[in-house]
């Protein structure tokens, strides 16, 4: 019953902001109700990931995994900090203007979630277990994500990139951001691989909570890349952008708890039959 | 009088809670035949810590050493009932 609340809480917590945003027209209401939920979900996807990284002992394979997840929502929001410190303290910040604090940050976040994603993409096969799809299914797979992932975010990198390569130095920050992502995407097909191979058992809520969130991001992603190439509207867009990164760090929420619930599961609960 | 179940199946039964029937049926069988060089129907009751310890670094990985040293002291209970 826990794990299916981790699993329907999130499309709610989307829903709910889907109808708050068509229903606020006015523009500064509309941008606090932006501001006050992105800080949210990404506190929330903080503390789940958190939870996970602290429910393991140091050593354990997936503790590091889930604390560089932490750590990538805690230097976004030390990064969203900022933009508020600015504020009162003015552009500088210990001599150093706030634009290079930002890209630092999001530079050092985009790493830590590429590093933590991959130790998660990993686990399966570190564990060793075996998958019951043949070797030729989870490469056509992969290769389907891999496709996906460039389709989405290729275009912002090729925009970025471009930038770049015209002397705009502040696109540098984007541009890395759209090379985490795209590797980050990647490995949406190892994280639900192992989710299938373990459906059944406990530990499918979390690898399947992680790979929603994972998912969610790609959304997330893809209505950026969509305004590219459809007049959608900005503001229409923007909304639609922000229910995928609720979706997104609502379902990193639940999975860091569901990680928890499992670890934390009594040994002797009843065992299922072979 | 029911039958025992054998020894193999309780392993299975035990690891499938967290990593489901069909991974914890395949862990056993793939760390019985590298950790015993056979198959889990031959496995007997001096087997078993070496068919463990095998186990062991899977189940480290996915619930932690905790978790893990949880199980396999359940799985010791299991087996000696």
């Amino acid at each position: 019953m826990r794990y299916r609340i981790l699993l329907v809480g999130p499309l709610l917590v989307a829903a709910a902001l889907a109808v708050a945003l068509g229903a606020v027209d006015d523009p500064n209401q509309r941008r606090l109700l932006l501001r006050v939920e992105i800080e949210l979900v990404k506190l929330l996807a903080l503390a789940g990931c958190a939870t996970a990284a602290v429910t393991f002992a140091r050593g354990d394979y997936l503790r590091r995994a889930w604390a560089l997840q932490a750590l990538c929502y805690l230097l976004l929001l030390t990064r969203d900090a900022t933009y508020l410190a600015q504020l009162r303290l003015g552009p500088r910040l210990l001599g150093i203007h706030l634009d290079y604090w930002h890209a630092a940050l999001v530079l050092a976040g985009n790493a830590a979630a590429v590093l933590g994603s991959w130790r998660l993409a990993r686990a399966g096969q570190i564990a060793g277990i075996h998958h019951p799809e043949s070797r030729m299914r989870r490469r056509v797979v992969l290769g389907i994500t891999i496709a996906v992932a460039l389709a989405i975010a290729g275009p912002s990198l090729v925009i970025d990139l471009k930038a770049v390569l015209d002397g705009e130095t502040g696109a540098v920050v984007p541009l890395a951001s759209d090379v985490g992502d795209i590797i980050s995407l990647c490995f949406i097909a190892p994280v639900m691989m192992t989710a299938i191979a373990l459906r059944g058992g406990l530990l499918a809520w979390p690898w399947t909570l992680l790979t929603a969130s994972m998912l969610g991001w790609l959304l997330y992603d893809g209505a950026h890349t969509l305004g590219h190439f459809v007049q959608f509207g900005p503001q229409r867009l923007r909304a639609l952008g922000e229910v995928f990164r609720a979706l997104a760090c609502t379902y990193a929420l639940g999975a860091g708890v569901a990680q928890r619930l499992v670890v934390r599961s009594s040994a002797s609960s009843p065992a299922a039959p072979a | 009088m029911a039958e025992p179940r054998p020894l193999a199946e309780t392993i299975a039964a035990r690891i499938a809670v967290y990593l489901g029937p069909h991974t914890g049926r395949m862990a056993v069988k793939t760390f019985c035949e590298r950790a015993l060089g056979r198959g889990p129907d031959t496995l007997s009751r001096d087997d078993v810590p070496r068919l463990l310890a095998a186990l062991r670094p899977m189940l480290r990985t996915l619930i932690g050493a905790a978790q893990c040293e949880a199980v396999i002291a359940q799985i010791n209970r299991e087996l000696e009932r």
